[in-house]
């Protein structure tokens, strides 16, 4: 996992040094003059050879130094700081949303399989996979917002300055970005439990006598879970490049709006922070999902 | 003749069922009307009539106006060539790059294998379209650089895949032989060990167009992708959102366009994937 943190990082130095313009006009504008220019020139390390600039900027990212905004004249490590915090909350809350309402209605329309229930199910699931998230988020905006007036349609507040405000800004944008985690969720629950559902020790415990409820709940979601579990890991990193769209509908002041505008403005700095966290982020969550799966399944521990 | 019939019977398995059969008419619908859209279109997708903007649906305008009096049928009928280009060479490049590289890596192994292996492993770690974005602003926009990086940024599906392909073919006595029988290592990848694992590429392929057209809906949204005055889906329904009040039809009709393609390609490749797999044929 090291290994692969430290490709992801040559990778984002890379990625950045490709970009085409001049990053001193990007930060100080085309009139500049040429002492000014050969300063920040010498400055920003432009003089030196790549691999020297790679591993100078390796060890100030692992320092906390980041560089500074060219958008905001401010550090990096600041401008993220302040924007960080509500990614994560509109993430982190949607996937808790999202979770157990996929799992429920997974298990609804695997237990009643080719009823009407799970058509109905598995038709919503597959289709609201297909629009595009910040169309979803357009049309709820456009629905609960401009033509019922019932919430806010842009803005964040947190929940300390105004409790109400809070509220309400939150429940579209929690509501966008956890529908396509209840779809995903809802359709591998149902599938690994149609897989489970066939298998003998649901029918013994069926024969013993066992309510439909005990069978469901007890015996046969434990082992269903397992296959979810490879799919949470994927959910959360997904929700983190969702809320990108969400937050850009909404006007939510987070990371995903600020990456956007970083790579508008070429603010280098912003953009190798913003591939960094979300890549450290993605491997962080896989190794949890690792972990939760030799927990949950003993048989992965013998391997 | 014997290629022949086989071919045959995996069409007729794929429109045996109804939903295929539907998905595949409207597919073809799409691509129909991206290639004939001068005809199709009532007006110049760019012509801009200052005297009509923001109009709602009219009998002139059968889906109104948007923001610059430009016909908003028109543009749709125009985005569609946009998205579906963009979807088609984006897998292409995806699949060969990634085809090619997981190959080696299988049939090599070793450090070759190592090496390619991690550098996936580290692609994929970074969220496909915060990948791309990163990766638009080295590339820059428009059509083909849209291309080149949703293929790049997808490919890595294609590198597990085709190595996991590799390492179970490499066991097969046929390859053994064409060793044995002096066989140069590329010849034996691209006469004897490509050709068999051609099934699972062209699912995986068709299955993932859909998810790259969306991707590239995305982009064009947050104004990464395709840039004005081109007509695309994902643009259209940014400059709409400005307007929802005035002419919510602008904004989201392209969107609704983005949906309808999407559903029916993920279910055309369903159909491609039933067909072509032999244990869900009943042969094996």
């Amino acid at each position: 996992m090291i290994l692969i943190i430290f490709l992801i990082s040559i990778f984002t130095f890379m990625l950045v040094s490709f970009i085409p313009g001049d990053p001193v006009y990007a930060m100080l504008g085309e009139e500049v003059s040429q002492e000014e220019y050969d300063r920040v020139y010498h400055e920003l390390k432009l003089d030196q050879p790549v691999v020297t600039r790679y591993f100078s900027w390796l060890g100030g990212a692992m320092t906390g130094d980041w560089g500074q905004s060219t958008q905001f004249h401010k550090p990096t490590l600041e401008v993220l700081n302040e924007r960080i915090p509500i990614t994560l909350y509109f993430s982190l809350v949607a996937f808790a949303i999202s979770i157990p309402l996929g799992i429920l209605f997974g298990v609804i329309s695997a237990v009643h399989r080719g009823k009407a229930a799970d058509t109905i199910v598995t038709l919503i699931a597959n289709i609201t996979a297909c629009f595009p998230q910040f169309w979803i988020a357009l049309l709820v905006m456009y629905i609960f917002a401009l033509k019922l007036g019932l919430l806010p349609s842009y803005g964040f507040t947190w929940f300390s300055e105004d409790l109400v405000m809070g509220i309400k800004q939150s429940i579209l944008p929690l509501f966008c970005l956890a529908l396509g985690g209840i779809a995903t969720t809802t359709r591998q629950t149902r599938s690994s439990m149609l897989e489970v559902i066939r298998q003998d020790y649901v029918r013994t415990a069926r024969s013993k006598g066992l309510s439909q409820k005990k069978i469901i709940f007890l015996h046969a979601l434990k082992n269903a879970l397992i296959p979810v579990i490879t799919i949470l890991g994927m959910r959360l990193g997904s929700m983190l490049a969702g809320s990108m769209f969400v937050e850009s509908v909404f006007n939510i002041p987070g990371m995903g709006s600020l990456f956007v505008k970083a790579i508008q403005s070429r603010d280098i700095p912003v953009v190798q922070a913003c591939v960094l966290v979300t890549a450290l982020v993605s491997c962080v969550i896989n190794l949890l999902t690792d972990i939760l799966y030799a927990v949950v399944d003993p048989r992965v521990r013998y391997e | 003749m014997k290629n022949h019939g086989k071919w045959n019977k995996i069409v007729k398995t794929m429109f045996s069922r109804k939903v295929v059969l539907v998905s595949a008419v409207v597919v073809a619908a799409f691509i129909l009307m991206a290639v004939c859209a001068p005809v199709l279109s009532p007006y110049d997708p760019n012509y801009a009539d200052f005297a009509a903007f923001l109009q709602g649906p009219s009998r002139q305008h059968l889906l109104g106006t948007d923001n610059y009096g430009r016909d908003v049928l028109s543009r749709i009928i125009y985005g569609t060539r946009v998205s579906l280009i963009i979807g088609v060479l984006a897998v292409i490049i995806a699949c060969a790059i990634g085809t090619f590289f997981g190959m080696i890596a299988g049939y090599f192994g070793g450090l070759v294998d190592d090496v390619i292996s991690r550098i996936t492993e580290a692609i994929r770690a970074i969220p496909q379209i915060i990948l791309a974005m990163a990766l638009t602003a080295v590339f820059g926009s428009g059509i083909r650089n849209l291309a080149i990086i949703l293929g790049i940024s997808s490919m890595a599906g294609y590198v597990r895949m085709m190595r996991g392909q590799v390492l179970t073919i490499k066991q097969a006595d046929y390859i053994m032989a064409g060793k044995l029988q002096g066989n140069k290592d590329f010849r034996l990848m691209f006469k004897h060990i490509l050709p068999n694992s051609i099934s699972p590429i062209i699912v995986m392929m068709t299955q993932q167009v859909g998810s790259t057209i969306l991707a590239e809906a995305g982009l064009s949204f947050l104004g990464l992708g395709i840039s004005a005055p081109t007509a695309s889906w994902g643009s259209m329904v940014s400059e709409g959102r400005t307007y929802l009040l005035q002419n919510p039809v602008f904004a989201l009709t392209p969107g609704i366009c983005v949906a309808v393609l999407v559903i029916c390609l993920n279910m055309f490749g369903d159909g491609v994937r039933d067909a072509l797999d032999p244990r869900l044929r009943g042969e094996v």
